[in-house]
């Protein structure tokens, strides 16, 4: 027991800082991205003793952690936040995203287009550089495949930024006393 | 330039330097489709966010050593929480699964099973201190009753001294019961003692049939 413990912690050394850093890019934030990462170690540290093939220690423990973001995501209605209103979100600052929080808080919001495990996967492959073909090992898919919802996903995002920057100008346009 | 090869154009032109692309046939026309101009600035936009939200935040970055520790020891309390020993090893979604499942199960069982119980079937109802002339005057009870739409009940009178026993047989419902006390206290000029008896019957019934009952009420042949 106490050998499967070591031989997890050694295994996940190399991966410890990337995996911390991939947890917070994906939430886009930093603490409840630890949250996040904590949560994913403890169940990856509880099913170590399941997995066969160590040299797949790397996918199978982003594996958890793309699950365990997408239980996270997937509460009950009653445990959810409520979203801001878009007329809200327009009057947050960092309306220009010229720096990382200001494109960080863009992108939570383009985000909102896709499901949590299609967000994992834009984050590993436009923030974390993962290759189509690491990213294929990891869903179990073909590189076409994922090539496809890599697409699919920018343009989600892509209309979604465009419908903000529509609301922003209709609203400027009509000249609320907010957007001034 | 269609704009169906334009957007193609722009979709291959990602993760560029900057945000515009370096194909003059493409900017001839982004510079006369407002619509493919927008979709290349968003486009832009998004390859400029994925750049600067892709650096990395290592503040605060809790040492791996420290993180074990933390680790091992929720690890420990998730252990010593009680599991029922039929879903040790089942995941924790399933484990909840296999609990609802179990208590369905037994709800179902439970609600099939007949039981004995003692079913209400009607009331009698006595009254001590009712006034002489009023119980004696059986008219006067019986109009009463029937003023309330309770043909079936029965009237008995006992015991009568200044005041008698006035005994109301064979009311059906709790209803019944509240009309002959609100009336009989409003015809009798002094305060009455009531008793209520219910009268029971020793039954056997599943939950199904006493639910069914509830919802679309007895049935005439129904015990």
């Amino acid at each position: 027991m106490s050998d499967s413990k070591d031989l997890f912690w050694s295994l996940l050394e190399p991966e410890y800082l990337g995996a911390n850093m991939f947890c917070r890019k994906l939430i886009g934030d930093r603490e409840q991205g630890d949250d996040l990462f904590q949560d994913a170690l403890v169940a990856a540290c509880v099913g170590f003793p399941q997995l066969r093939d160590h040299a797949a220690f790397r996918p199978w423990f982003y594996r958890i952690m793309v699950n365990t973001f997408r239980s996270q995501t997937r509460r009950p209605w009653w445990k959810r936040f409520v979203p801001l209103t878009s007329e809200i979100e327009l009057n947050l600052p960092g309306d220009n995203p010229v720096d990382v929080l200001a494109a960080r808080h863009w992108l939570s919001r383009a985000f909102k287009a896709l499901s949590a495990e299609d967000q994992a996967l834009v984050t590993l492959y436009e923030l974390e550089d993962w290759t189509i073909a690491e990213l294929a090992h990891l869903y179990d898919k073909t590189e076409g495949a994922i090539k496809l919802r890599l697409f699919r996903a920018r343009r989600k995002m892509r209309d979604r930024l465009l419908s903000f920057s529509r609301q922003s100008k209709s609203q400027k346009t009509t000249g609320s006393p907010e957007g001034n | 330039m269609r704009c169906r090869e334009a957007q193609l154009r722009l979709a291959e032109s990602r993760r560029t330097e900057s945000a515009a692309p370096a194909d003059n046939e493409l900017l001839a026309h982004l510079s006369e489709c407002p619509d493919c101009a927008r979709l290349a600035e968003a486009a832009g936009m998004l390859n400029q966010m994925f750049e600067a939200a892709a650096v990395n935040d290592t503040l605060n970055v809790v040492p791996i050593s420290e993180r074990k520790h933390t680790v091992e020891t929720e690890v420990a309390l998730r252990k010593r929480k009680h599991v029922p020993a039929a879903t040790i090893g089942l995941p924790r979604r399933r484990r909840m699964g296999v609990g609802i499942a179990v208590a369905i199960a037994v709800l179902a069982i439970l609600s099939v099973i007949p039981f004995g119980y003692d079913r209400i079937v009607g009331y009698d109802v006595a009254f001590a201190g009712v006034d002489k002339n009023l119980a004696t005057d059986d008219h006067m009870i019986c109009d009463m009753l029937f003023a309330l739409g309770l043909v079936e009940a029965a009237v008995d009178v006992k015991g009568c001294d200044s005041t008698c026993c006035l005994h109301i047989i064979d009311l059906k419902s709790s209803n019944e019961v509240h009309l002959v006390v609100t009336a009989l206290n409003v015809m009798n000029p002094d305060d009455l003692s009531t008793e209520i008896i219910p009268l029971t019957v020793k039954s056997s019934r599943s939950l199904l049939h006493q639910a069914g009952e509830k919802i679309f009420g007895a049935r005439p042949n129904g015990a």
